[in-house]
């Protein structure tokens, strides 16, 4: 099947959020919502030797948005079906159909889904399906200093880069296959690490 | 699509005049859109308007598309936008999109804060009309004039403080709001000095240090390679250099990245896991702050013990390393060896002592001297924060040092340290606009100007003042453009605003500004800018630069705003200077002047500007395949092509230095020196905490502050590591009190392991917003900083301070 | 918890509400042995107009979560695959079923065969709709409700609260001097269902724990007040105490003051359960981000 999928290289992110303003700008969201948005995982110990210190901690960044899963828990939720998966494999929602129950949010265990208060609906990253169209990338691939997200078909990114994605604060894939390849930083743990910390939850969850 | 030319408006010479009206975009819109696109059924509308040509893709629904320079803050980068605009409104910013994207000519990606502008461009608060002061000053009561007005009070005071006090009272200040070719603080150095001059400055806020110590060293500025270089080297030491986030020139991280790629091993020194730590190191060391000489020496101690130094090159191409080779008439005093195994001071800079001082283990230090001596070639690059520190000098110094003992100079994949400005032309050409000569002589410290206002006529050589012995008089007049230096990026804000206030000290302020900045509130008059996309513009690279990106104008400038261009020219009609000012040209004629400029210097094929401006890139660029190396000829042949240094060579013992006679502060050889405000010192009891405030994401200094969507993105908050909070019995989140001798802010805090325990960090460049208390609410870094001044440079030592954080 | 989520808590509260009258009407007419008398098809129309009535309140808060709800109709559409779908398809159902219950009983057809059948319909659609609901929650990246215990939640609320709603509006009858006949064993029927969901409650609290361990999300565990906790189990044991008091002591109870008791203890188990459906809401917790 054609599966559009995001490549993120975790390893080489500086959290600099262009992509994340990027995708605000293109898609004109309001303060709060954010397509696309930056986890800062840090944490550990600061260990005291006589008068020195030594940093036992760990430090990356997680760039993430819609991943237009295979098997999207998201769409499955929703009472209207106005969660729908194209050709291509974009999951995408219907301003038309969406009541606004907020009940998708609940499920997306990417945190893609966010409530629009102006438009009153639930919203999420298109993956710029317009600009795909015109044989554009998305916004903020195109965006990224660091060179370090990219697009394309999910097996191919996958053969390239090697297919794992289960890196903390991500959930295991079980959930909902997300075509998603990251490449991991070397901190990085596998999901399910119940000891790492998202480090600036004010900034991904106004 | 095809690409339309779109080109309706007749010309126009007369740059006062506002741009086209917003109706013409939308009849524009609609006759593209209707296909039947006729040029010459849209000139009635504008008449008497300046033109906005927009070259560039009409798409479907009217919008077009403009490549453009992001405007030229001091930012740290060059980017080229990619400005969607419709009915004559930016819909929607992208960036370079030029194919390819080759690490010989890459791409010029914005930053985060380039894709936010249009929430700066169309925020409410920007300023509108002229204002002059109607409450105290500093108060921030303002009343709306007409231009007319405002330009004669301009002209008059300028006129009366020239005719009582002379020239020399007149100060344009520092301010780098604008780097665009012309435009911004150096349209009014033109005027000034046309109109018989100010008072002259040199250094800067940025790098003050590093741009006057590193040619005591290798006798030039120009010891950088270019970046394209980068990749071919084996070992990156980014020693308080955060490209990730300050950028340093447009891809200087995305370059590192490349070089990792190619098998680089890259370490951080920093007291914080900065944005480059994270992404680009595969090791992060935190330092304590203003104690890099010491582990510099350590690392010499560990190198020079082992053996690991490049004899060959150093007895070829450096003096002052050891007894040996010292300048004649030197031969008994300290060495660089000396001063590293303790011969005169009797204490050896082992890892050991430095890990006494810097926080780092004994173990690590060696590790790092090991894989920097010996991991061939390797690049010791450093940042500028350390040289914005007490003693920023030395780290300077140490640095250049090092690379050159370990022969890391001259070679591809190298790095001789220092300001490293780019081989072989020593980078942009940063203001190209000519100012002329200032027919003031004198010159102070750029830092020292509050010292002027207070005691200028006391201000000689001990200060910093060249050009004279003595000023002749103390600042009365304060034209600031571009700038807010006066109150919010100086040091001790709180001395600054008392100092401002006094109406006796300084007689009139003028500030010249898109906002109301905590400047400008202390001003008498206000005068309102348009932005960089409002006027025509051109830019070159930050640091590094191979291109030359264009800035046309494509939007109107709102209500009265002006460009600072169309100000000065208003100002010099007043002054009787008009022609002599604008040379006949506007605002378009002098960046067809600028890219000629270019064309003669640097790039040669560049074609003019009506072609540049058709192409619509958005930037032209000389792409790099050849990098240059800096000091080839020299290590080829030092004999043949000696340095500008006195000994022709590398020095490492300075005689120019020891003839200063002030061993304890600007030695011969760079030495660690414990900071006046230090963990070490007596201040500590009362304030433990070292502080320091970098250079944020969000902002460019004090620019961009308040953007909403920056805003979210990076709140302003003091970094605090959790030993320390938990010390304080603060929590995440927690308002805080950070405070010190010279003042006290108060924002929440972020407590983060990215951050050494005993340092806490105020991102710098907060906007000034003290309440009735007179506590910042903001969280400008600059109300605990101080104003003593380095040694050697004269440099702001902003950095440096000890502050106290407690629970509110 | 989120602000807006209160509509929730009220929207599954209610219809579950409504669903424990019925449950709690049926085993009055299990137990009861005079089933010939108006009292007791005045009870019979108190019963079915709470249990419309409590729906229909749910329904219309319901609405107020919705920020579009002009696109409502549409969620009768994913019976597919979506709980929420099929939850708000058994809501109309069982409304509409509740309806004609209620029109058979304006119309005056208590005593025929067709308003049991409607009684029984409608309970089975409500039981339905309960077990939708819980469903509804228990969603595989949410491992603290994805549990059995979501579910015996629903259920215990459904007869803790029906029961005892039950339990008060026959009181109130009594009060009213509607003489009920059998009133001790129609007292004690209600009685024992209150206490048996009691027990099932605290079974299901100590019993059914979820896994944890499932949870690989990366936001510190959601942080639920003492209070809420202490509210729901204080009043948990007050409301069934003063119950089990009134109940050895005070059986049965004829209305007016000496059922003061009743209505205090049946309050404080709302009371309790208003905190455990806060709580449940605010344990929401997401694996992932
Ligand atoms: N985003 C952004 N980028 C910018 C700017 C901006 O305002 N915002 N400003 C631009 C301008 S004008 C300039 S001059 C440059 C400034 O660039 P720099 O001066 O290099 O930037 P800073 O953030 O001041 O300092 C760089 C790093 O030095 C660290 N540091 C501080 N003290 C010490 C020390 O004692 N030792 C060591 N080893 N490290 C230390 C800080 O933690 C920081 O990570 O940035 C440019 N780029
Ligand atoms: N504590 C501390 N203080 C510091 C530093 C530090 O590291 N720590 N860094 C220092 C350094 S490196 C620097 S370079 C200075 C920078 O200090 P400043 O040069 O004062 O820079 P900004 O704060 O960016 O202020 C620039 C102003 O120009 C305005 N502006 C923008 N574009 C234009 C234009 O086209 N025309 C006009 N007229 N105005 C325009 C902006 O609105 C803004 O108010 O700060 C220094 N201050
Ligand atoms: S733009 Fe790139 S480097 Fe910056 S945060 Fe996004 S993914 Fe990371
Ligand atoms: S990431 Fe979330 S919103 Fe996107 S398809 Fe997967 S489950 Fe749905
Ligand atoms: S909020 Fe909209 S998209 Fe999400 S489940 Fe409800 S109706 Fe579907
Ligand atoms: S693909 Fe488009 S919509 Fe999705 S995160 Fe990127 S910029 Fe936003
Ligand atoms: S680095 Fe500077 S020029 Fe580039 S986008 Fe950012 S602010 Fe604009
Ligand atoms: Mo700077």
């Amino acid at each position: 099947m054609n599966q559009l999928a995001f490549y993120f290289d975790a390893s080489s992110c500086s959290g600099c959020k262009t992509c994340q303003v990027a995708c605000k700008d293109k898609h004109d969201l309001p303060m709060a919502v954010l397509w696309r948005r930056v986890y800062e995982v840090c944490g550990g110990d600061w260990i005291r030797k006589g008068p020195a210190w030594i940093p036992n901690i760990y430090a990356y960044h997680m760039s993430m948005a819609c991943n237009h899963c295979e098997e999207p828990i998201c769409m499955d939720a929703c009472p209207t079906k106005a969660i729908v998966k194209n050709d291509r494999g974009i999951v995408l929602i219907d301003y038309d159909r969406c009541m606004g129950c907020k009940y998708c949010e609940w499920t997306c265990p990417y945190g893609a889904l966010q409530f629009d208060p102006v438009k009153k609906v639930m919203t999420k990253c298109t993956f710029c399906a317009d600009y795909l169209e015109e044989g554009k990338p998305p916004v903020c691939v195109s965006a990224c200093p660091m060179r370090a997200l990219d697009y394309g078909d999910l097996d191919e990114l996958a053969q390239r880069h090697g297919r794992s994605n289960e890196y903390f604060p991500l959930p295991k894939e079980k959930y909902t296959k997300p075509a998603l390849v990251i490449s991991p930083h070397l901190h990085a743990r596998k999901a399910g690490n119940r000891e790492f910390k998202i480090a600036n939850k004010e900034e991904v969850k106004p | 699509m095809k690409e339309h030319q779109i080109d309706h408006i007749p010309p126009n010479g007369n740059p006062d005049h506002q741009g086209m009206e917003r109706r013409c975009f939308i009849k524009m819109g609609a006759v593209f859109a209707g296909g039947m696109a006729s040029l010459g059924s849209l000139l009635g509308c504008t008449d008497e308007k300046q033109r906005i040509r927009l070259p560039g893709r009409l798409e479907k629904d009217g919008t077009v598309v403009v490549r453009a320079g992001c405007p030229a803050h001091n930012c740290g980068g060059r980017c080229v936008l990619k400005l969607f605009l419709k009915d004559g409104e930016i819909i929607r910013i992208e960036t370079d999109d030029r194919p390819g994207d080759d690490i010989s000519d890459p791409q010029l990606r914005a930053c985060v804060r380039g894709r936010a502008y249009r929430r700066r461009q169309y925020h409410p608060d920007r300023l509108k009309y002229p204002m002059k002061r109607v409450g105290k000053r500093g108060e921030g009561q303002f009343e709306r004039i007409s231009w007319d007005e405002a330009l004669d009070m301009m002209a008059s005071e300028l006129k009366r403080v020239k005719n009582t006090y002379g020239n020399s009272a007149i100060l344009v200040p520092y301010g780098t709001g604008s780097y665009n070719q012309t435009n911004g603080r150096q349209t009014a150095a033109r005027l000034m000095n046309l109109f018989g001059g100010s008072l002259g400055f040199y250094n800067s806020y940025s790098w003050a240090c590093i741009s006057r110590a590193t040619p005591y060293v290798y006798g030039t500025g120009v010891t950088g390679n270019q970046r394209q270089d980068w990749v071919n080297s084996k070992y990156i030491i980014l020693w308080g250099w955060n490209p990730a986030e300050m950028r340093d020139g447009t891809n200087s991280e995305y370059f590192l990245k490349k070089a990792r790629e190619r098998g680089a091993k890259i370490i951080c020194i920093d007291p914080r896991m900065s944005m480059s730590a994270t992404a680009l190191a595969d090791e992060w060391i935190p330092i304590r702050p203003g104690t890099d000489t010491a582990l510099m020496s350590a690392m010499a101690h560990v190198i020079i013990s082992e053996g690991l130094h490049d004899e060959h090159f150093i007895r070829r191409c450096c003096i002052g390393f050891d007894q040996t080779q010292m300048p004649e008439g030197m031969e008994n005093e300290e060495s660089y060896c000396d001063y590293i195994f303790g011969t005169h001071d009797g204490r050896p800079k082992t890892p050991q002592w430095a890990e006494a001082i810097t926080g780092i283990p004994e173990n690590t230090i060696i590790r790092i001297a090991r894989e920097y001596g010996s991991i061939k070639p390797a690049m010791l690059y450093q940042g500028y924060g350390m040289q914005r520190r007490a003693y920023g000098e030395q780290p300077v110094l140490g640095g250049c040092v090092l690379a050159a003992i370990t022969g890391n100079v001259g070679i591809p994949g190298g790095w001789a340290s220092g300001i490293a400005l780019q081989a072989d032309d020593g980078g942009p050409f940063w203001n190209i606009f000519p100012t002329g000569r200032n027919p003031v002589n004198a010159m102070i410290p750029v830092f020292l100007w509050t010292e002027a206002i207070l005691r200028g006529k006391e201000m000689g050589a001990e200060d910093g003042v060249i050009g004279t012995d003595k000023l002749d008089n103390n600042i009365k007049l304060i034209w600031c453009v571009a700038s807010n230096i006066l109150i919010n990026q100086h040091a001790d804000t709180n001395r600054s605003a008392k100092i401002l206030k006094d109406e006796r000290l300084v007689e009139f302020i003028a500030v010249q500004d898109q906002f109301l900045t905590p400047s400008a509130k202390f001003a008498d008059l206000v005068l309102p800018v348009c932005t960089q996309f409002e006027m025509w513009g051109l830019e070159d690279g930050w640091k590094y630069g191979d291109e030359v990106i264009l800035m046309p104008k494509v939007l109107d400038p709102p209500h009265e705003t002006k460009s600072d261009y169309q100000i000065a020219a208003g100002l010099a009609e007043r002054l009787g200077l008009k022609e002599e000012y604008t040379l006949g040209r506007n605002e378009r004629d002098w960046i067809e002047w600028a890219v000629k400029y270019f064309r003669n210097t640097r790039f040669p094929d560049i074609p003019d500007l009506e072609k540049l401006h058709e192409m619509n890139r958005g930037v032209y660029t000389r792409p790099v395949h050849e990098p240059k190396v800096a000091f080839r000829d020299f290590r080829r042949d030092p004999v043949k092509h000696p340095l500008n240094t006195p000994s022709g060579k590398v020095e490492i013992f300075s005689k120019t230095l020891f003839d200063m006679g002030k061993p304890d502060t600007i030695p011969a050889v760079p030495k660690y020196i414990q900071e006046w405000e230090s963990p070490f010192g007596e201040e500590s009891r009362r304030y433990p905490l070292q502080a320091i405030g970098h250079h944020y994401m969000p902002r460019v200094h004090s620019t961009h502050d308040g953007i909403d969507w920056l805003e979210e993105a990076f709140p302003q908050r003091v970094f605090i590591n959790p030993i320390d909070a938990q010390a304080r019995e603060i929590k995440d989140g927690n308002t805080v009190h950070v405070y010190n001798s010279r003042g006290a802010i108060m924002i929440p805090c972020r407590i983060t392991q990215k951050i050494m325990p005993g340092v806490v960090n105020i991102p710098q460049g907060a906007w000034w917003a003290p309440d009735k208390d007179g506590i910042d609410r903001r969280g400008n870094v600059n109300v605990l900083t101080s104003h003593r001044w380095t040694p050697l440079a004269f440099g702001n030592a902003q950095h440096t301070m000890m502050v106290e954080v407690k629970k509110t | 918890m989120n602000n807006n989520e209160w509509p929730l808590v009220f929207f599954t509260m209610l219809s579950q509400i409504s669903v424990g009258i019925l449950i709690g009407g049926l085993a009055l007419w299990l137990s009861v042995k005079n089933t010939e008398s108006t009292a007791l098809d005045t009870l019979k129309k108190v019963l079915i107009i709470s249990a419309f009535g409590s729906m229909g309140i749910a329904l219309l808060i319901s609405f107020l979560h919705l920020a579009s709800p002009l696109h409502s109709v549409y969620a009768l559409s994913n019976a597919g695959s979506s709980w929420l779908s099929r939850e708000i398809i058994l809501t109309s159902l069982y409304l509409f079923s509740l309806a004609i219950c209620f029109t058979s009983i304006l119309y005056n057809v208590p005593h025929s065969n067709l308003f049991g059948q409607l009684y029984l319909a409608s309970l089975i659609i409500g039981i339905v709709l309960i077990w939708a609901i819980s469903r509804v929650y228990m969603i595989p990246t949410v491992p603290l409700w994805d549990t059995p215990a979501t579910s015996v939640a629903f259920f215990s609320t459904a007869l803790v609260l029906g029961g005892g709603m039950v339990l008060v509006m026959i009181s109130l009858l009594a009060g009213k001097n509607i003489q009920l006949p059998d009133m001790e064993i129609l007292q004690s029927a209600m009685f024992y269902l209150v206490s048996a969901a009691v027990f099932i409650t605290l079974l299901n609290m100590l019993l059914i724990q979820p896994d944890i361990s499932a949870a690989t999300g990366s936001f510190p565990l959601p942080y639920i007040s003492q209070w809420w906790k202490t509210v729901r189990i204080v009043f948990l044991l007050a409301g069934f105490s003063g119950l089990t008091y009134w109940f050895t002591y005070q059986l049965p109870s004829s209305g007016g003051s000496t059922s003061w008791l009743i209505y205090l203890s049946v309050a404080c188990l709302l009371f309790s359960e208003i905190a455990g459906r806060y709580i449940f809401y605010a344990s929401y917790y997401r694996v992932g981000v």
